[in-house]
């Protein structure tokens, strides 16, 4: 009983493949006519049926896609999202080289109008901002390995922003034009009057020019240049010409002239420190 | 109706909505650049749970609705089906395998004998795709994916033909409520 269904299934398992055998041998290379013919036939009459059952399953095939199309947008976003943050890296870099090369170009243009080379200009950046309300020093990355001293005036594309108070082998503490402690020797460049330039009290934006002999000379929207000369005994020592700022007020119940500093204190980026100004 | 005649009419209608189902609407769909192939898992379901003999005949069926459905050489679908439906009916009257994961290396199997005996046969009549790493890549990841539905493609195969089976568990279960457990044949 056994060996009959072994053989019954052996000889229909021989018989399918000799079947396929023979259909793959007659239908192979269109040589098949009549086989063709009867898959056209049946092509014709199972298309509608395939038609109809396709648009049933519309649906669901459109659910696969939506399903398929949300994965392959959902890796594209990180994709474009990964390359816009490289992206954003390079501009970034981009623009702090510009920035860099713009501010250097100009302090370079600054020395050579002034004719500052004598006076040992050491380019820095600075690496510390002012932190605060009450903190007007920042940290520049040229300290005494690089012939920065105590004292030396520290300026910027825009004028002057301070001296240096400290020195370390590779850094420098400068404290800028707006600390409590700050004095600088200025000149008002139109009326040629002379005056010390410290901080407003209770304005840390602006800056007073003080001791003015003839206050009425001095008229708004004058500017403020370093004089070059030690007016009082707490005056930084600057070269000549150097911006300070530009005269936004002049007071004359009290003889105040108020100045907005030039340069941006608040946002310091490339410096140049003068290592070797002459003493007066 | 006699459960012979229940059996091959089942095995018809299966034969034809799978073929039409996998036609009409899976084969359209590429997910991870490949297509789902219902065919091999439905002739392996059915071989499994229906033997070696109505399986290779539901695979020559199915394989030559294939074949005719994609108007391609005549046979290949149908030699390649029969085959696997042999195969899985062969597997499980030598092994009986009750694992709950069956279902799922069953599909893996019968999708790689189905992809790696459709490649050898095109080639060995001369297709001109590119034999390669993208034809390993596209039939791991058809296995891949035909694994991933192959569970639920048995047990809806399973469902739909075990009123017809021999072997029905629920008669079994009806059976040993009735008798209390014992065949009629063992009461004293």
């Amino acid at each position: 009983m056994r060996d009959k269904t072994v053989r019954r299934r052996r000889a229909l398992l021989a018989l399918l493949v000799a079947l396929s055998l023979i259909l793959i041998s007659a239908s192979f290379g269109g040589s098949g006519g009549a086989l063709h013919t009867v898959q056209s036939g049946f092509l014709d009459v199972v298309s509608p049926v395939e038609t109809g059952a396709s648009k049933v399953l519309t649906p669901v095939h459109d659910l696969i896609h939506w399903v398929d199309d949300v994965f392959h947008a959902s890796s594209q976003r990180d994709t474009y999202r990964r390359e816009l943050a490289a992206a954003d890296r390079k501009i970034i870099a981009l623009q702090a080289g510009a920035q860099s090369h713009s501010d250097t170009t100009k302090l370079h243009r600054i020395d050579s109008t002034l004719q500052l080379s004598p006076d040992g200009p050491v380019d820095a950046s600075v690496i510390e901002q002012p932190d605060g309300l009450w903190v007007s020093n920042v940290t520049i990355n040229a300290g005494s390995g690089s012939g920065v001293h105590v004292n030396d005036p520290v300026i910027d594309p825009d004028g002057v922003i301070g001296t240096v108070t400290a020195v370390a082998p590779s850094s420098a503490i400068v404290t800028l034009l707006n600390d409590p402690n700050s004095g600088v020797a200025a000149r008002d460049s139109s009326s040629r009057e002379l005056g010390l330039i410290v901080p407003e009290s209770g304005n840390n934006g602006a800056l007073e020019m003080q001791d003015v002999s003839r206050p009425s000379e001095v008229s708004v929207g004058d500017l403020i240049v370093t004089a070059g000369e030690r007016t009082t005994q707490n005056a930084s020592f600057f070269p000549a010409g150097i911006l300070i700022g530009k005269v936004t007020s002049v007071s004359a119940t009290n003889d105040t002239v108020t100045v907005s500093p030039a340069a941006d204190l608040t946002s310091l980026g490339t410096v140049q420190v003068l290592t070797s100004v002459p003493a007066p | 109706m006699n459960d012979a005649t229940n059996l091959v009419l089942r095995l018809a209608a299966l034969a034809f909505v799978s073929v039409l189902i996998q036609v009409a609407a899976v084969a359209q769909i590429r997910i991870f650049g490949v297509n789902a192939d219902l065919a091999p898992l439905v002739v392996a379901s059915a071989g499994f749970l229906t033997g070696a003999l109505s399986g290779a005949a539901f695979g020559f069926g199915v394989g030559l609705f294939l074949d005719l459905a994609f108007a391609q050489t005549l046979g290949v679908f149908a030699l390649v089906f029969t085959l696997v439906g042999y195969g899985a009916g062969r597997v499980r009257e030598l092994r009986a395998p009750e694992a709950p994961f069956t279902p799922l290396l069953l599909g893996a199997a019968a999708t790689a004998i189905a992809a790696v005996g459709y490649a050898i046969l095109e080639i060995t009549l001369g297709a001109t795709s590119p034999v390669g790493l993208r034809l390993v890549r596209d039939i791991l990841l058809g296995i891949a994916l035909n694994s991933l539905i192959a569970v639920p493609v048995y047990s809806l195969v399973r469902r739909w033909l075990i009123p017809a089976l021999p072997e029905d568990p629920r008669r079994r279960r009806r059976r040993a409520y009735t008798t209390g457990g014992l065949s009629p044949l063992s009461r004293p």
